[in-house]
């Protein structure tokens, strides 16, 4: 299975978090492997936002795919992007 | 909204987008009449999550993995790499997201949910299957009827 090290993973979703319409909220990401329940694994990447009550999947749809997109591109697992509470 | 109703909701969505696409892979390869309806239901239970998600896997990017692409290409078209249509991509990063999501909810109290997680999720697997049904035309309806397929077949063509 092709595997990014955590480190790249992080590095990759920060700039594009950055850079992103959410860039100026944006404070930082946590990645962590995790069990799938189906023999595999996914990515749980935890995004820190100072606000999150205002996000539609509408408005968020690019950022995330823009992750998931970057990460497939040198991972396998798929990224499940959350959005934690400040 | 609590910890416990925000987990309830986002393993439902999860639910509501897996019965959707057993349901789409029922009507595709069964028929939609509804006489047969009792067979759709026993054909549907035939599909289990691993093998869904396998399939769903294969399309998730631009083009279909290469080791399914010959099925799914698309009768008549030339050779080379097969585009995923993309309510197919939309819906195979959605089912991925949600089945992450819902291994967690169920499972890992050590992780939380927040409302706005819950509603995202919620959305995106509505919006999935929005674009989906939206898709009606003979190539859609012939690249679904495959990925049906594909399902039942837990995404792989070959025994080994």
């Amino acid at each position: 299975m092709k595997h990014a090290p955590v480190a790249d993973l992080t590095r990759i979703i920060q700039q594009i978090s950055r850079g992103s319409d959410f860039g100026p909220r944006f404070h930082g990401v946590i990645v962590e492997p995790a069990d799938d329940g189906l023999g595999g694994e996914f990515l749980r990447v935890s995004l820190r936002f100072d606000k999150t009550r205002d996000l539609t999947w509408e408005t968020v749809k690019p950022l995330v795919t823009a992750i998931e997109d970057a990460v497939l591109e040198i991972d396998e697992r798929f990224p499940s992007v959350r959005f934690p509470d400040p | 909204m609590s910890e416990v109703r925000t987990r309830r909701a986002v393993s439902t969505a999860y639910y509501a987008l897996f019965h959707f696409l057993c349901a789409e892979a029922g009507l595709g390869l069964v028929g939609e009449s509804e006489a047969l309806a009792s067979r759709r239901a026993l054909f549907q239970r035939v599909i289990g999550h691993g093998g869904l998600k396998a399939a769903l896997d294969k399309v998730a990017g631009a083009v279909a993995d290469a080791s399914v692409a010959e099925f799914l290409r698309p009768p008549g078209a030339g050779p080379g790499p097969v585009a995923v249509p993309g309510f197919v991509r939309d819906m195979s990063r959605a089912f991925a997201e949600l089945q992450a999501a819902r291994q967690d909810a169920d499972y890992n109290w050590n992780v939380n949910f927040s409302h706005t997680d819950a509603q995202l999720l919620c959305r995106r697997a509505a919006g999935a299957i929005s674009i989906w049904q939206a898709c009606d035309n003979p190539s859609g309806r012939d690249f679904k009827r495959a990925l049906g397929l594909l399902m039942l077949l837990k995404g792989r063509l070959r025994a080994d």
